[in-house]
């Protein structure tokens, strides 16, 4: 809660409603049961309904909410992973205790994510509605609302998450939440300007504020492949962003190999293999054995000719 | 002008125990009327405002199975307006009767046993009231409008259903009519009363659409004066009256003329910035 408490009050900051509903769905939280169909499934869906209806309600009231002694969630088919989580909710909803129901909300969201993507995304909302003043709850729900294809929403709780970051001055949030947005806008019929502009944000926050170095590779990743999609991008803009994204870290930190296998990638998708080559020629001690294996898979993979450069399938 | 009237809940249970309850939690706040049959429960529908919430046990009129009964599926399908609560019972079938009921819109689901306590009944209502129109105006807005924009309809959403004003949408909003006022032209909408105006006219169009309601009866449980006051907003705002929207379908007349604003809004924004 510190994040809550370091609020200042005087400022008046409008925090952007949230939207809750999914587009398609016509009752509220009845794709957990159509993507887990078993009784888990429906556990879950009732936890869900509980959860939302607890952070919903006021305070004061939350003790009346539940019948003592209600049937719980079912006890088969529960994962080991969420075990834990399932009961931290439990006993939140039980008793009225101090629990971290948002952790305990975002691990299903994990937990889900792979295989449900739109039950990841309710749970993350219920998460972020238990800890409204918390922009990492709220950027959250903008990551798994791009990861399910939800654009506007992802937008709307990014913008949320923006404005929570700017209250209680947490950069690294804010700077997330602006990534969020431009991968939103990345999404068919999105603003590509808009999308350029936010990424050219988070570069400007994360010099200004020394963030963690994941922030601006991610940034100048998403800036390369737009510019790899923009007809009006020279070559020098290219190898300029290039070349920023691999100095994010230095010539000994493993993570500069994944960024240069993203770069490869994303030249790959769009047919430049002769900048591929160069790119990896340039770089190629950064790379482990298994590394080069996986990127000349990548190279053996089809690909689409270089004279139709495909768009940018949007920022990760 | 609407009225600020307790909103209607139309109840049809057996469960004598769950009306008791029922009626003991909310009666402050909703004026309830008991019906018994599917005949009575229709007729009050047609009679009753849009913001109505109607209780229906989803085991009345069906011998077993997971699915609703069909009396009760022909009236979520007649009248996709009101906001229909299911009561359903905790037991084994639940699991499938919980997918069956998700496909017929429902306002949400009251768990028998799980959230029939008075305060989690009185927030399943409060949050599930108006659910129809939310739903109603996801769909009308295009899917390229600003998410700010989309808050701010929700919000006015919200705030038609409970009859409110311009006021109550700056407040609902934490932020001041000027600012709204601002904000409004920003995200490219109509300036807030005629917004509010516009989802009054959606509401009613989409009340001329269900079958067995007179122009007299919508205005009425849309809050208009008489028909008359109906038909000068929706020759004002649609182009046309009532019976005319009616026979080219009323919701997508209505849902044409509000997105040609959003249209005609949106140029002349460009123009003024550009």
């Amino acid at each position: 809660m510190a994040d809550a408490q370091r609020i200042r009050p005087r400022r008046p900051w409008v925090i952007p409603p949230a939207l809750l509903h999914l587009p398609f769905e016509l009752l509220r939280g009845t794709t957990i049961v159509h993507e887990t169909p078993n009784e888990l499934g429906l556990g879950l869906w009732l936890l869900h309904r509980e959860v939302e209806l607890w952070a919903a309600t006021d305070p004061d009231d939350r003790p009346k909410l539940f019948r003592v002694g209600r049937p719980s969630t079912p006890t088969r088919f529960i994962p080991p992973a969420i075990t834990s989580s399932l009961a931290a909710l439990r006993t939140m909803l039980a008793r009225d205790t101090v629990v971290d129901g948002e952790a305990a909300c975002q691990a299903i969201a994990r937990w889900a994510t792979p295989r449900a993507p739109a039950t990841a995304l309710l749970f993350a909302q219920a998460g972020a509605m238990l800890a409204p003043r918390i922009a990492s709850a709220a950027q959250q729900v903008a990551v798994y609302a791009n990861d399910a294809g939800y654009a506007s929403l992802a937008i709307n709780w990014a913008n949320r998450a923006l404005a929570l970051a700017r209250a209680t001055q947490n950069w690294h949030d804010y700077a997330a939440a602006l990534i969020e947005i431009a991968r939103a806008n990345c999404a068919a019929g999105g603003d590509v300007t808009l999308a350029r502009s936010s990424l050219v944000r988070v570069l400007r926050v994360h010099r200004r504020n020394g963030l963690h170095p994941d922030l601006r590779a991610r940034a100048l990743l998403n800036l390369f492949r737009l510019a790899l999609g923009a007809t009006e991008t020279t070559a020098s803009t290219t190898a300029r962003l290039q070349r920023a994204a691999l100095r994010c870290y230095a010539s000994s930190d493993r993570r500069r190999a994944d960024v240069l296998i993203a770069l490869l990638r994303s030249l790959s998708e769009v047919g430049r293999h002769a900048d591929a080559t160069e790119l990896m020629n340039g770089y190629a001690g950064v790379l482990t054995p298994k590394q080069a294996d996986e990127v000349r898979r990548l190279f053996a993979a089809p690909v689409p000719p270089a004279s139709t450069p495909r768009q940018p399938t949007g920022p990760s | 002008m609407r009225t600020k009237e307790p909103p209607r809940l139309l109840l049809m249970t057996g469960d004598g125990a769950f009306r008791t309850r029922l009626t003991r939690a909310v009666a402050r706040l909703y004026s309830i009327h008991s019906v018994a049959t599917w005949e009575e429960l229709r007729d009050a529908i047609i009679d009753s405002p849009p913001n109505t919430i109607v209780v229906v046990d989803s085991a009345a009129g069906r011998p077993s199975g997971p699915r609703p009964a069909r009396p009760f599926t022909a009236l979520l399908e007649a009248f996709p307006s009101a906001s229909f609560f299911a009561v359903v019972q905790r037991t084994g079938n639940l699991l499938k009767t919980v997918p069956a009921l998700a496909t017929y819109g429902l306002a949400d689901v009251i768990v028998i046993g799980h959230d029939d306590t008075a305060t989690a009944l009185r927030e399943r209502f409060r949050r599930g009231h108006g659910r129809p129109l939310m739903r109603m105006l996801d769909s009308t807005l295009p899917a390229t409008l600003d998410p700010h924009a989309r808050a701010i309809v929700a919000a006015a959403g919200e705030v038609v259903n409970t009859a409110g004003l311009s006021a109550d949408l700056a407040a609902k909003l934490r932020t001041s009519r000027r600012t709204l006022l601002r904000a409004c032209r920003r995200a490219q909408l109509p300036p807030p009363r005629r917004l509010l105006a516009w989802i009054r006219v959606l509401q009613a169009a989409s009340l001329l659409d269900e079958h067995g309601r007179t122009v007299a009866d919508v205005a009425r449980a849309c809050g208009y004066s008489s028909d008359a006051a109906l038909r000068r907003i929706t020759v004002n705002f649609v182009g046309c009256s009532p019976s005319v929207m009616r026979r080219r379908g009323a919701a997508e007349a209505a849902r044409r003329a509000f997105i040609a604003e959003l249209e005609a809004l949106a140029r002349s924004s460009t123009a003024r910035d550009g």
